[in-house]
């Protein structure tokens, strides 16, 4: 139980705070009689009940499908772009701008149009997926080329190295960190419109679910739903982190 | 002069222009004549920013020039070549690799198998005294291993020609007096050319044959001067009196160019 000690003891003001919330929660949602905020205990019971009955599990599966899938199409272009702005200026100067507006533009507001041409299908749930993440996986691709230290770069090509071998022994490594800080926020962002998009959809996945209680003021099945889309979200960007912690140490 | 006989290095009337910013053009080298012979050990030293990096680049072939001409063993310089290796001021070792890896760099770009190119860099490895640090990486060595460590490297392609940009003047006095030697003791075991760029001028005369002292602004050749100090040089030669003549002789020529600029600026 040594490494279940440690990670209480780094963790124990976090895990704290988590107990005062919940305390705090649960005081509260039972003595004020209030429909919006039901005690976390009524929460974790609907959370049960909801996990037993299976009534998660398939919206579970959608959404998680369509992150993958979003997420493994969004590394790939992102970072095919990203390349590509990071080692021509032309391609920087083609494609640049439509990336920084991409960045910052409010993506939902793509979902209607997604789901006109794509219908009621995973695929407008990948596309969601990819508009909300590529663009962050192509700006850090840009700069992981763009990091690496030019005399080390100038050192390879004194030894006659070609484009490529540079880019797979120097331009790469050195960018790692860059590539995979942008694969977890590529995750966090499509989590994050992943659910924006079933909720404005209202019939599938976890988004889907939130509506379909929310409207009805079904509200322990609702917080219940809340929570595990907040935890879903943190396991799959703590997934990532791990991963990556994994590669760049590897290689260090 | 037929090809086995033409020297290392000849540099004919280069000139060199660098862009700046504004357009206009500055010139950082200009007329610069230049020969280093076959097994020879030349040394470039002159006041900061006089053109030598700028220089060894191009023979280097990786910057190219506006005028007159660079020949490497008798065939003009249009690239990097397989006979010359460069070992760089910053040591330039890739932070990722292991210390085997980085030796082996310039044998795997030139596609050489694993087994091959690991048994050159271990032999390498021996040769510089750092047999045991195969699997270290760099950041686990001091400056004076990383730098045998390029060494190694540039070695390990088995060029002709060695070009060094400095390579010692980021390492502690003490262990650069040892990686001197050292070099002295590698290069007098094989008929390899070196041109070697460093602003110590107790390191240019201790190492050299002809000493070659740069001027600024544009760069250019001021002196040329034979070492005529004999070899194998040891901690001896450090003491001889007509080291110590020539080493003065060299401070004498480069601080009268140093005063002249301070009192330019
Ligand atoms: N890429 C570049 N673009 C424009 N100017 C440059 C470039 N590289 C060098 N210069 C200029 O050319 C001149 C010569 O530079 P260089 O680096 O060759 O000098 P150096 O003799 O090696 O100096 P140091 O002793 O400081 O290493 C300097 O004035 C420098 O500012
Ligand atoms: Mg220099």
């Amino acid at each position: 139980m040594g490494w279940l000690s440690s990670l209480a003891y780094r963790n124990g003001p976090f895990l704290l705070s988590l107990a005062a919330l919940a305390l705090l929660w649960e005081v509260v949602g039972r003595s004020i009689d209030l429909i919006t905020l039901p005690p976390l205990s009524a929460v974790l019971a609907a959370f049960y009940d909801l996990w037993a009955s299976g009534a998660v599990t398939a919206p579970l599966l959608d959404s998680t499908l369509a992150l993958l899938y979003g997420l493994v199409l969004s590394l790939a272009l992102g970072s095919l772009i990203g390349i590509g702005m990071g080692l021509s200026r032309f391609v920087d100067v083609a494609l640049g701008p439509y990336v920084k507006a991409g960045l910052s533009a409010p993506m939902i507001a793509f979902v209607p149009v997604f789901l006109m041409i794509f219908g009621i299908g995973p695929a407008t749930r990948i596309a969601t997926v990819v508009a909300f993440s590529v663009f962050i996986v192509a700006t850090n691709a840009a700069t992981a080329m763009r990091a690496s230290d030019p005399r080390l770069i100038e050192m390879a090509h004194s030894f006659g190295a070609s484009r490529w071998a540079i880019f797979r022994d120097v331009r790469l490594p050195a960018g790692a960190p860059y590539f995979l800080a942008g694969l977890r926020l590529g995750v966090a962002r499509g989590v994050k419109g992943l659910i924006n998009g079933e909720v404005l959809i209202a019939i599938i996945g976890l988004g889907g679910l939130v509506k379909k209680y929310g409207t009805v003021f079904s509200m322990d099945q609702l917080y219940a739903v809340i929570l595990l889309i907040v935890v879903y979200a943190a396991i799959a960007v703590g997934l990532v982190s791990a991963v990556s912690r994994l590669l760049v140490a590897e290689e260090k | 002069m037929t090809e086995t006989q033409a020297p290392a290095i000849s540099i004919s009337n280069l000139t060199k222009f660098y862009g700046s910013p504004k357009g206009r053009r500055m010139k950082a080298l200009e007329n610069v004549t230049l020969t280093v012979g076959r097994g020879e050990f030349v040394s470039i030293i002159g006041p900061s920013g006089c053109g030598k990096t700028t220089m060894l680049k191009m023979v280097g072939g990786i910057l190219g020039w506006d005028e007159g001409s660079i020949e490497v063993l008798g065939k003009p310089v249009t690239g990097p070549g397989p006979e010359r290796a460069t070992v760089f001021q910053s040591f330039a070792l890739l932070p990722w690799m292991t210390v085997i890896d980085n030796v082996s760099f310039g044998l795997k770009v030139r596609g050489m198998a694993k087994p091959e190119r690991y048994a050159v860099a271990r032999k390498l490895l021996a040769s510089v005294g750092l047999a045991d640090f195969e699997t270290s990486y760099p950041r686990q060595l001091s400056g004076g291993m990383q730098q045998r460590v390029g060494l190694a490297r540039a070695l390990a392609v088995s060029p002709q020609l060695l070009l060094m940009d400095e390579p010692f003047s980021a390492i502690d006095a003490q262990t650069r007096l040892i990686l001197q030697t050292d070099l002295l003791d590698i290069w007098s075991k094989t008929d390899l050319s070196v041109l070697f760029i460093t602003h110590a001028m107790d390191e240019a005369v201790f190492l050299s044959d002809k000493v070659v002292i740069m001027g600024a602004r544009p760069g250019h050749v001021t002196d040329i001067i034979d070492v005529d100090l004999p070899r194998p040089r040891t901690e001896e030669t450090r003491r001889d009196p007509r080291f110590v003549e020539l080493t003065g002789f060299v401070w004498d020529r480069l601080r009268g160019m140093i005063q002249q600029d301070e009192r330019a600026a």
